[in-house]
C-alpha cells in the first residue's frame, strides 16, 4: 500500500528531469554526458565535504557549520564545470568542422544544472524512498498532517528545479563576466540549504516550502531573463 | 533533511563517484562507436577528463564502510519510524486432530493495523466497541481489562485484528483459558460429566487466527500504551482522533498449515512432550540384590505422582503456583518423608514398591502419564513388569480456598467396591485423622466421576488390561475448582496460593498424611506404627519447593540442587514458564524436579559436611545440605502414544488416536519469528493520495516540458540537432 507513496514521490521530484531528459536531453550525447558529468562533479564535493567532515571532529556536532563547508565545495564544483565547459568549448571551436550553437552556453548550463539537481534529488530520497516503502510513515516536524517523506519529495523536486536555475545564471555570469550573479547564486544557495533547516527545527513546513518554490520562481525568472539576453543580444561566438 | 555531510553521505557519495567513473567511460564509448569521432570530441575531453580523474581518485580512496549504526542517517530514519520490541510472550500456533489452534498472522506481510483506545475499564471497552471507526484494529487491552468477556466482545465485534495485553499490577477477578471440562476426551469418560472448571473459557483450545502477545517489559508496554493512549478520545464521550494513528505489525512466522497429517509430513508441526521424572523409594531389583528376593515380575507397586508442567495461553508465562507446583512440592515432601523416614530395613522389607512420578504435558491431554501408563504396559521402560496397584495423583493443592476448606480426595465411583481401594481409602482417613490433615471425602458419585486427574489414565490403562487399579486424586476443590486462575497467566505466588499459616497452607499435614497411607500400604503386614508415625515431611523445604518452582528460580535450594543451573541475575525473582513445549525439547523444569525427587527419595545418603565436591562425578549421587544422595531416578519419555517416529517423519498411529493427545506446535524459523514494531500508520487514502499528486505532478511536467522546449526553439533558437 505503501508502495503507493514511494512512486508518488518519486513522480513528484523526478518527472521534470525525467520529462526533460526524454523530450530533449537523450537526444544529444554531449549533453547527457555533460549531465552525468556535472553530477559527477557535485558528487565529488559532496565526497570531499563529508570526507572532511568525517575527519575533522568539531565539524560534525555543528550542524549549520557542516552545511556551509558543503555549500562552499558544491559551489567549487561549479567553478570546475564552469571550467570544463569553457575548455570543451574551444575544443570543439579549434575543430572547426562543427556547426556551433549560438546558444550552447546555456544549453550546456541547463543541463549541467539539471544534472546537479537529479543527482542531488536522488541523495536527498534515496533514504527517504527506502523507508517510505514500509507500512510506518513519520510526521514532519512542523506540520502533522504531512509525512515527512511527502515533504522532502517536494523539497527534492524544488532543489532539482533550483540547480538548475542558478547552474544558468552562474554560468551566465561566469561567461559574460558578470559575476554579481554568480555571486548571487552562492548565497542563494547557502540560504536555501539553511532554509530547509528550519523544517527540522519544527517550524511549519509552509516555512521552509513556500519561499523555496517562491525562489524556484524567481530564478526561473531569473534563467528565462538571462537566456533571453544571450539570445537577443549574442556575445561573440569565440568564448573569450 | 538537506544533506547534510556525515558517515552516510560520505559512503554514498564514495560508492557512486566510483560507479559513475566506470559510467561515464563506458558511455564515453558508446557515444565515440555511434555518433562518430568528431562530433562527440568535446564530449570526450569532458568524460576523459572526470574519468581519468576519478578513477584516480576512487583507486586511492578508501571507501569505508559505516558499521555504525547511530550515526549512519539510514538507520537512523528507521529508529526513528519504527520501534521493535522484545517478542516475547507471544501465542503461537498449535495444530491437533480437530485444526489449528492459537494465534498466526498473514503470512507474507504480518497484520498491520492501529492500536485501538488504550482499554482500561468498561467505558474505554464500550467506546471501542460502539464509536471506533478506523476498524480493523489491534486491540490494546491492559491487564486488568484482560477477561473472558472483554475479549470474546471484542472478537465478536468484528473490529479487531490482533490483540495486545499490557500488564499492569491489577488482575482481573477470574481468567481460566482452560476449558470448561479441562482435558475432556482424553480421560476416562467419553462424555463430559461434570464442569469441573465453569469459568473456563476455552482459549487455549481455540484458534484466533490473529497475533496475540502479553506485554510484561517495561519498553514494550511503554510505547505500546502510549501509542494506545493517543489513540484514545480526547473525553470518555468524545470522538477518535484522526489518521494518522499509532499502530503496528505483528508477524508471525508459522510454518504449520491447518491439517495435523500435513504439517506433520512435512516436518512443519512437531508433537508436544518432554520427559517423565520417577524414582523409587526402595531401590530396583535389577540393581538391589536384597530386593532381588521379591518376585521382580509381580511385585507390585504404588505410584505417587504429580503434574510438572503448566499451561498459559502465552506459553512464556506459564508458570502455575497452584496448578501445579503445589502438587510437585508435596509430591516432593511426601518422597522426602519416606525417604528419610524409613531405614535401608524398613525400605529393603517392603511388600510393595513406591515409585514417585513427575508427569510432563499433563495439561495437553495427559501427555506424560498416557504415555508412561502406555510403555508400561508394554514393558518398555526399564524397569520390567512394574505392576501398578495403587495411584495416589497430587493435582493443585494450594488454592487460596484451602485456608477455609482444606484438601480433598477423590475416587472412581465405579471401583468404590474394590477390595483395594477400599483399603486404600481406609488407610487414607486414618492417616488423616492421626496426622490432622484437613483432608475430606468429595464423594465422587457416578454422575461427577473423577476430576481431570493422571490417575484417570492409569484406570484406563488398567481397565483395557482387564487389571483395576485403587487411587485418589488430591485437589484442592471438592466439585467446582476453587483455582479461577486455572492454567493461565495469573497462577502465580503468592497471589494465587493460600496465605502460609503456621502449616505452611496444610501442605505439609497432606504429604505427611500421603506418607503415611504408602507406607502403610506398601509394608502390608509388616507395617510397624511407630514407623508410621514417625515419618516426618521437611515442612519448610515443602514452602521452599512451592515458593522456588513457581516464583524464583535463583532461590538458594536450587542452587544447591543443581549446581549448573546458570540462570542470569537478570532471572532474580522470576519464575520460569513450565509449558511443556515439544517434545524435542527437555524443559528445563524437569532437571530440576529430577535432582530435586533425587534428593528426597533417596535410597541411602551419607554425610559429607561442607564438602560440595564430595558426591560429583558419582553417578546417581546428589549433594544437598550437606548430604551426599544416592538414588534411582531415571526419566522416560513423554510422547503421547498416538505419535509414532518412522525414521524420518512423526505420525499418527491410528489404532491408537482416539482417547490419546494429539497436540503438536507449529515450527517457525529462528530468525526473529514473532515481530511486533510499532509505528505511526498513515491512512490508506492518504498514501493514494500521494500517488495521484505524483501523476498530476508527472502529467504537468510533461505539458509543460514540451511546451517549453517549443517556446525555447522557436522563440530563443535554443535547439537540439
Amino acid at each position: 500500500m505503501t508502495l503507493a507513496v514511494v512512486f508518488g514521490c518519486s513522480m513528484i521530484t523526478f518527472s521534470f528531469p525525467l520529462a526533460v531528459f526524454a523530450m530533449w536531453i537523450r537526444k544529444s550525447p554531449e549533453l547527457v554526458i555533460l549531465m552525468i558529468s556535472s553530477g559527477f562533479l557535485w558528487l565529488l564535493s559532496i565526497l570531499i565535504s563529508s570526507g572532511l567532515w568525517f575527519a575533522v571532529s568539531p565539524w560534525k556536532d555543528d550542524f549549520y557549520w557542516s552545511v556551509c563547508v558543503s555549500v562552499f565545495f558544491q559551489e567549487i564544483s561549479r567553478v570546475i564545470f564552469f571550467l570544463i565547459v569553457w575548455k570543451a568549448e574551444k575544443g570543439l571551436a579549434s575543430v572547426g568542422s562543427i556547426k556551433l550553437d549560438t546558444m550552447a552556453k546555456q544549453k550546456f548550463a541547463f543541463v549541467g544544472g539539471l544534472g546537479v539537481g537529479s543527482m542531488g534529488a536522488i541523495f536527498l530520497l534515496e533514504s527517504v524512498l527506502g523507508e517510505a516503502g514500509g507500512p510506518g510513515t513519520i510526521q514532519s516536524p512542523g506540520c502533522t498532517n504531512i509525512s515527512f517523506f511527502v515533504i522532502s519529495c517536494f523539497i527534492g523536486c524544488a532543489f532539482v528545479y533550483l540547480h538548475t536555475f542558478w547552474m544558468v545564471i552562474a554560468m551566465d555570469g561566469f561567461f559574460y563576466k558578470r559575476y554579481w550573479q554568480s555571486l548571487l547564486v552562492v548565497a542563494l544557495h547557502f540560504g536555501s540549504s539553511l532554509l530547509t533547516v528550519a523544517n527540522a527545527e519544527g517550524l511549519d513546513c509552509a516555512v521552509s516550502l513556500a519561499p523555496l518554490f517562491a525562489e524556484v520562481l524567481l530564478t526561473g525568472g531569473m534563467s528565462y531573463y538571462v537566456t533571453k539576453r544571450a539570445h537577443d543580444r549574442p556575445q561573440a561566438t569565440a568564448v573569450n | 533533511r538537506v544533506l547534510t555531510p556525515s558517515r552516510d553521505l560520505f559512503n554514498r557519495s564514495c560508492f557512486y563517484v566510483t560507479i559513475i567513473s566506470l559510467t561515464i567511460r563506458s558511455v564515453d564509448r558508446l557515444v565515440r562507436s555511434c555518433c562518430g569521432r568528431d562530433r562527440a570530441m568535446g564530449g570526450r575531453r569532458v568524460a576523459s577528463v572526470c574519468g581519468l580523474f576519478l578513477i584516480i581518485f576512487a583507486s586511492t580512496l578508501n571507501c569505508v564502510r559505516a558499521d555504525d549504526a547511530e550515526l549512519d542517517n539510514e538507520h537512523a530514519l528507521h529508529g526513528q519510524i519504527y520501534t521493535e520490541l522484545s517478542g516475547t510472550n507471544v501465542c503461537v500456533k498449535l495444530v491437533n486432530q480437530d485444526g489449528p489452534i492459537g494465534c498466526d498472522s498473514s503470512f507474507y506481510s504480518g497484520t498491520t493495523a492501529p492500536f485501538s483506545n488504550y482499554i482500561a475499564s468498561a467505558a474505554d471497552l464500550a467506546w471501542f466497541l460502539s464509536r471506533a471507526p478506523h476498524d480493523p484494529y489491534l486491540a490494546v487491552v491492559a491487564q486488568n481489562m484482560y477477561t473472558t468477556g472483554t475479549v470474546n466482545s471484542l472478537l465478536a465485534s468484528g473490529k479487531v485484528e490482533g490483540l495486545l495485553v499490557v500488564g499492569n499490577a491489577t488482575r482481573p477477578a477470574e481468567f481460566s483459558p482452560a476449558s470448561e471440562y479441562p482435558n475432556q476426551g482424553y480421560g476416562l469418560y467419553e462424555k463430559p460429566l461434570f464442569k469441573w472448571n465453569p469459568q473456563g473459557n476455552g482459549f487455549n483450545l481455540r484458534w484466533f487466527n490473529m497475533p496475540m502477545v502479553f506485554l510484561t517489559n517495561t519498553t514494550d508496554m511503554a510505547a505500546v500504551r502510549r501509542g494506545a493512549l493517543l489513540n484514545s478520545p480526547a473525553t470518555p464521550t468524545g470522538d477518535s482522533p484522526g489518521w494518522p494513528l499509532w499502530g503496528a505489525r505483528m508477524k508471525w512466522l508459522m510454518h504449520a498449515g491447518n491439517d495435523l497429517t500435513a504439517c506433520l509430513r512435512r516436518d512443519y508441526c512437531e508433537p508436544l512432550g518432554g520427559r517423565n521424572v520417577w524414582a523409587t523409594v526402595a531401590g530396583l531389583p535389577r540393581f538391589d540384590p536384597a530386593v532381588k528376593s521379591k518376585t521382580p515380575t509381580t511385585r507390585q507397586t504404588i505410584m505417587v505422582t504429580t503434574a510438572m508442567d503448566s499451561n498459559a495461553l502465552f506459553h512464556d508465562l506459564a508458570f502455575g503456583a497452584d496448578a501445579d507446583a503445589s502438587g510437585m512440592a508435596v509430591l516432593l515432601g511426601v518422597a522426602g518423608a519416606l525417604g528419610t523416614g524409613l531405614a535401608p530395613s524398613d525400605k529393603a522389607a517392603l511388600e510393595r514398591n513406591v515409585l514417585f512420578v513427575g508427569h510432563d504435558g499433563e495439561y495437553y491431554g495427559y501427555i506424560g502419564s498416557s504415555s508412561l501408563a502406555y510403555n508400561m504396559e508394554q514393558s518398555n521402560i526399564p524397569v520390567p513388569g512394574v505392576n501398578v496397584t495403587h495411584v495416589l495423583d497430587i493435582q493443585s493443592v494450594a488454592s487460596p480456598a484451602v485456608a477455609a476448606g482444606g484438601q480433598f480426595f477423590h475416587t472412581e465411583p465405579a471401583d468404590a467396591a474394590l477390595p483395594a481401594q477400599q483399603a486404600l481409602v481406609a488407610a487414607l482417613k486414618a492417616a488423616a485423622a492421626s496426622r490432622g490433615a484437613q483432608l475430606s471425602d468429595a464423594d465422587n458419585t457416578a454422575d461427577v466421576g473423577l476430576p481431570p486427574t493422571a490417575l484417570q489414565r492409569y484406570i484406563k490403562q488398567a481397565r483395557a488390561g482387564g487389571r483395576s487399579v485403587a487411587g485418589v486424586a488430591f485437589t484442592d476443590h471438592r466439585r467446582a475448582y476453587t483455582n479461577a486462575f486455572a492454567q493461565s497467566v495469573f497462577d502465580t505466588y503468592p497471589d494465587n496460593v493460600a496465605p502460609a499459616d503456621g502449616d505452611q497452607y496444610g501442605l505439609c499435614a497432606l504429604a505427611n498424611t500421603i506418607a503415611e497411607t504408602v507406607y502403610t500400604l506398601a509394608a502390608g503386614e509388616a507395617a510397624d506404627p511407630v514407623v508410621a508415625a514417625g515419618l516426618s515431611a521437611n515442612c519448610t523445604r515443602i514452602h521452599q519447593y512451592l515458593e522456588c518452582f513457581s516464583s524464583d528460580w535463583t532461590c538458594p535450594l536450587f542452587k544447591e540442587l543443581v549446581p549448573n543451573l546458570q540462570l542470569s541475575a537478570a532471572n532474580a525473582g522470576k519464575p520460569q514458564n513450565r509449558y511443556v513445549s515439544v517434545y524435542r525439547v527437555d524443559g528445563l523444569y524437569t532437571s530440576v524436579f529430577l535432582s530435586a525427587l533425587a534428593v528426597e527419595s533417596a535410597i541411602s545418603k551419607v554425610w559429607v559436611g561442607n564438602d560440595t565436591k564430595a558426591c560429583a562425578g558419582k553417578q546417581n549421587h546428589f549433594y544437598l545440605d550437606e548430604w551426599c544422595y544416592n538414588s534411582t531416578q531415571h526419566t522416560t519419555n513423554a510422547l503421547s502414544p498416538a505419535f509414532d517416529w518412522d525414521g524420518s517423519h512423526y505420525y499418527v498411529k491410528d489404532a491408537l488416536a482416539d482417547g490419546n493427545s494429539q497436540f503438536t506446535e507449529s515450527n517457525w524459523d529462528n530468525d526473529v519469528p514473532f515481530l511486533v514494531e510499532v509505528f505511526l500508520v498513515p491512512s490508506y487514502t492518504s498514501t493514494i493520495v500521494t500517488l495521484v499528486v505524483g501523476f498530476i505532478v508527472l502529467a504537468a511536467s510533461i505539458a509543460g516540458v514540451y511546451l517549453g522546449i517549443r517556446h525555447m526553439s522557436s522563440v530563443l533558437n535554443v535547439k537540439n540537432d
